[in-house]
């Protein structure tokens, strides 16, 4: 046995290694890009089109019924789900009504807006209506709550349109009139 | 942070050359020359990268993928004969050139759609001018030489061949030619195409281009029965292959059983699967088997020369990074929105993948074996520089997808 | 998307066309690349050969049997001093058509694999083989079998030492006439690549009814008293005694002797399929004895046996089968004092005649007790001295063996003959069959034992 081919016969282990290490790093960024997509973040292209496509397809809109007139007085707000691998995974309705008392939101089954998703805290952030304006607080959350992809540090005031992330869920805060 | 970890295969990459050169450079009596031989391919290997992630081209995966497959590829041919292997380089060198080509070309140019006619003829030409021109190697009549260069213009043929099947799957070309519905016509020049690589013999293409054609009409065919109709008839004409042609017959004999003419029908699939058996689960090392036994080991069979040395997890390697490849495109294709980029999309994807699937399987004994070269890996300058037009043409669809969302060209419509 | 989901279809197809090839290509390395490296079509085997001299294989004494020499051209070739004596022992290596027995089995050994000694040389020598045979008695021993079909096992029943192992017919395995003659080899339709020694299977006969009588004094059967009519009957089977004779009134011991079918069937009935499958199990029936070639393992074919079944196999008939390698593990303990001990040829493996590896004596199990073997042995000196096997005895020597003519379908009978010597310090026990003879094993194959023990007994004094 040769110099060489010893040399050679180790280096066939080193060569295993560092191609499955290869494969391994590609597949989990891979993962990595997939699981951003899903989330629904702005990355490009990649965006996993096939699942809200089947969503859209499968499950018709169950908007919640339209404001009644007679209760236009009175403040409330909708969080409308953007929709998602993990919203259909943990049964978000496509959307949720908020009176003018506010709601918790969390993983918790006290809260007023329960939804069962892994990566909630018990009680993740609430949003409450004071003198005309609705606010928003995170509740001390474990993966934070964001505001129009900002992560909320202390209260902030919410306006039509404003888009809440939680977990790896979104939704889109809509002001009744 | 994300964007950091892109770093780790990339380190990993260069890791795998930077050992791969030192091993050949002491295999080679130490001469400096491999040495530079190897950071030239390294050097090559990062300019791609370097101007894809700069310019923001798209897909990060592919050509990351491909490098390590053409890392792979290159240390083999290296170690089988150190000039070859610098013949590969120089070709690679080309490649990425005209991988950017192509990228540009592709992703400029948005009236791909509607030159069916250039592309069937395109085609056809290239066989006519290889059975007037062409010479005859092992068997096969698919190259063309031009003085000291000569090229497989059926490696070419089969990008002609998926752009225009794209034109009528995308819904683009719906006119008839001479009364003959793009269905129809479609299904026919398939089967001239087809009728062309017979009289060349050269299956392992027939085998990815019917087979490409067959999965199209499975993903875009409304009428059901056109499928089974061409399953049907491939059925046939295989049957009728089978039954009278003496090279179909041969490979399907010694496909079922090698052994039984070791010495002159079966020798080269028996050698490469000695190749294989001798490899163990990590290979003898790079330089200490014998993979130069094989006959066509730099082309055809190099997957079992990867095996000897690197053993069955190198080989499982190989397959799992062509895998990933193709995976990568399947990705880029159904998230593309452009019709014509999105069949255009497939049809490479499926290349790739049968290509790969084909070879390999044949090299193994898994399938019959049709000579076809393994893309990024096989020596060949028509092969790496169609395979990089083809990457080149994927890298396109995906930019195209990413910076504009596709929206703009459906438009155009 | 209809599009998508059908592109999605596409993928899964393709992932399970990438998952078929991947599973092959490791099914290929796990349960075929051993087969395939073998084929002798696999140049890479004489690759290391370029670089490394063959091993030489040595008898007991010293004596080459099998070495590699250059030849005039440069080129290399195994050379087998001692021709077809040892055929069924080494076995040949051609570069044509491979290797077979020692030659293969212990091939990396030959090709001093393993060896990390980095420093000698351009040319390094591979490890050489000690057998335990020594030449004069195997010679001796292939003489004796000269002209017939069968094979010759003889061993010492203490430690497992082959002594001598023939099996005829045989061929030459110098690499030249071996090319030469393959045709007709591999043609011929008396098989002669077949080591019968250890891979020919054969009904027992009544060499098996030591088995049997062993269970029959198990199972407290000894000194009982038996009524033969010449003929056993049960259900649609009969058996009758060898040449048809009738022993009226006679003891089990005396039945051992004179080798009574009727008896013997009675016995096996009796004690019933389950008793008489588990003490052959004992006896290491059923399994391939662990050994330096490889063996076929002897076995009862019987998918369910039924008592009627294990009457046959009593007298070593039926669906039994067994290699003259397994009826000399049995014969030996007997004489061993119940042990089944684990044979062995390959005594020592050296390099420049130090030692890398020696073989050690391994007991694989006990079939029996003492006091049973002790019974059996009676009953097989009394055989010898009185019975069917006085064709054996040796002056001065006593001798225990058992005789055995196999029945055959359409063929002629198989003559038996396994026993040890002397009775008292068995020094070497010997199982002969010779296919086909016609003869009875007392007559035929009890001599050549007698001889080969004898001349074994003489040269050790």
């Amino acid at each position: 046995m040769s110099a060489y081919s010893l040399v050679s016969s180790f280096l066939s282990y080193v060569f295993t290694t560092i191609i499955y290490l290869f494969i391994f790093s590609v597949i989990a960024l891979i993962y990595m890009d997939i699981k951003r997509a899903n989330r629904g973040e702005k990355t490009g292209y990649d965006f996993d089109e096939l699942d809200t496509a089947e969503m859209l397809e499968d499950e018709p809109v169950e908007d919640e019924p339209e404001t009644p007139k007679e209760k236009k007085h009175k403040p409330s707000a909708i969080l409308r789900t953007v929709k998602s691998r993990e919203a259909k995974e943990c049964g978000m309705k496509a959307a949720y009504r908020i009176g003018e008392k506010g709601a918790i939101i969390g993983r918790g089954k006290d809260c007023d807006i329960s939804i069962k998703d892994m990566y909630l805290s018990v009680e993740h952030f609430q949003i409450w209506h004071e003198d005309g304006l609705w606010y928003i607080g995170d509740m001390g959350s474990k993966n934070g709550t964001f505001l129009n992809e900002v992560r909320l540090k202390k209260v902030k005031t919410l306006y039509d349109g404003d888009e809440i992330s939680f977990g790896g869920l979104q939704v889109i805060f809509e002001e009744e009139a | 942070m994300e964007k950091a970890n892109f770093k780790l295969p990339a380190y990993l990459l260069i890791i795998m050359n930077a050992l791969g050169f030192l091993l050949l450079f002491m295999a080679n009596d130490y001469r400096a020359n491999v040495l530079y031989v190897g950071l030239g391919l390294l050097g090559l290997f990062i300019l791609i990268y370097s101007i894809l992630v700069i310019c923001n081209m798209g897909d990060k995966f592919l050509v990351l993928i491909a490098s390590m497959l053409m890392t792979l590829g290159v240390l083999m041919l290296c170690r089988l004969d150190i000039i070859m292997g610098a013949r590969q380089i120089v070709w690679i060198c080309i490649g990425g050139m005209v991988f950017f080509v192509t990228y540009c070309i592709y992703y400029n140019i948005r009236f791909w759609n509607r030159m069916w006619f250039l592309y069937a003829a395109g085609g056809i030409i290239l066989f006519v001018l290889t059975l007037v021109l062409g010479k005859t190697v092992n068997g096969s009549r698919n190259w063309i030489s031009f003085g000291p260069l000569s090229f497989q213009p059926s490696e070419i043929i089969k990008i002609f061949y998926i752009m225009f099947l794209a034109c009528h799957y995308s819904g683009s070309w719906t006119k008839p030619f001479l009364r003959l519905s793009p269905t129809l016509m479609t299904g026919a020049v398939t089967y001239v195409y087809i009728l062309f690589l017979v009289l060349q013999r050269d299956w392992g293409t027939i085998l990815v281009v019917f087979l490409i054609f067959i999965f199209m009409i499975y993903v875009y065919e409304e009428q059901k029965w056109f499928l089974f109709a061409n399953i049907a008839s491939a059925a046939v004409v295989a049957a009728f292959g089978y039954l009278f042609l003496y090279h179909i017959q041969v490979r399907v004999g010694v496909w079922l059983d090698p052994w039984a003419d070791v010495s002159n029908k079966g020798y080269q699939i028996a050698q490469s699967l000695f190749a294989i058996a001798a490899g163990g689960y990590f290979g003898r090392g790079l330089g200490n088997g014998a993979p130069d036994y094989i006959p066509e080991v730099h082309t055809d069979f190099i997957f079992s020369a990867i095996c000897e040395e690197m053993g069955v997890f190198g080989g499982a390697a190989v397959i799992i990074l062509f895998f990933l490849l193709a995976y990568r495109c399947f990705k880029i294709t159904l998230n593309t929105k452009n019709l014509y980029n999105k069949a255009v999309g497939l049809g490479i994807t499926l290349m790739f993948a049968l290509q790969t699937f084909i070879i390999i399987g044949g090299v193994t004994k898994f399938i019959p074996l049709t000579g076809i070269t393994l893309p990024f890996v096989s020596y060949g300058g028509t092969s790496v520089v169609v395979s990089f037009a083809s990457l080149g043409i994927m890298q396109a669809i995906s930019a195209l997808e990413a910076r504009k969302g596709g929206t703009e060209r459906d438009e155009n419509e | 998307m209809k599009t998508n989901r059908r592109i999605i279809r596409v993928l899964i197809v393709v992932s399970a066309l990438f998952l078929a090839l991947l599973s092959y290509l490791l099914y290929f390395n796990m349960f075929e690349a051993e087969r395939v490296s073998t084929n002798p079509y696999n140049r890479r085997q004489w690759d290391d050969e370029r670089y490394v001299t063959r091993g030489t294989i040595y008898d007991a004494d010293g004596l080459v049997l099998a070495e590699t020499v250059e030849n005039e051209s440069g080129g290399v070739m195994r050379k087998y001093p001692q021709g077809r004596i040892y055929s069924h022992v080494i076995g040949y290596c051609s570069q044509v058509y491979g290797k077979s027995l020692l030659e293969r089995e212990y091939d990396s050994e030959l090709l001093g694999k393993g060896d990390l000694d980095l420093f000698q040389g351009d040319k390094k020598k591979g490890f050489d083989l000690n057998l335990t045979i020594a030449n004069s008695l195997q010679k001796y021993a292939y003489e004796q079998m000269r002209g017939k079909r069968g094979a010759l096992v003889a061993m010492n029943p203490q430690t497992g030492k082959i002594l001598a192992m023939i099996s005829l017919p045989d061929f030459d395995p110098n690499a030249a006439t071996l090319e030469k003659s393959w045709g007709d080899i591999v043609e011929n339709e008396n098989s002669p690549l077949i080591a019968r020694a250890v891979q020919g299977l054969y009904p027992p006969g009544s060499t098996y009814k030591i088995v049997t009588a062993a269970a029959a004094y198990e199972n407290g059967l000894a000194g009982t008293k038996f009524n033969d009519e010449g003929k056993f009957t049960v259900g649609d089977l009969t058996v009758e005694n060898y040449n048809g004779k009738k022993y009226g009134e006679i003891s089990i011991e005396k039945a051992f002797a004179v080798s009574s079918n009727q008896v013997f069937c009675s016995v096996g009935f009796e004690l019933g399929s389950e008793i008489i499958k588990e003490i052959s199990e004992r006896f290491w029936i059923g399994k391939s004895i662990e050994f330096d070639l490889q063996t076929a393992a002897s076995r009862i074919e019987y998918k369910k046996m039924s008592d009627s079944d294990s009457a046959l196999v009593a007298i070593g008939q039926g669906q039994l089968l067994t290699t003259p390698m397994e009826m000399a593990v049995i014969c030996s303990a007997i004489a061993n004092g119940g042990e089944i001990i684990r044979p062995y040829l390959v005594d020592s493996i050296t390099k420049n005649e130090t030692v890398v590896k020696s073989s050690k004596e391994k007991v694989l199990g006990r079939a029996i007790s003492e006091e049973c073997a002790e019974y059996v042995k009676e009953r097989m000196i009394e055989t010898v001295n009185e019975g069917t096997g006085t064709k054996a005895r040796i002056s001065g020597v006593t001798v225990a063996g058992k005789t055995g003519t196999a029945e055959n379908e359409n063929e002629k009978d198989h003559a038996w003959f396994v026993g040890f010597a002397p009775a008292e310090t068995p020094e070497i026990a010997v199982a002969v069959i010779l296919e086909n003879d016609g003869r009875s094993g007392g007559d035929s194959a009890a001599p050549i034992a007698r001889n080969v023990m004898s001349r074994y007994l003489s040269s050790v004094k």
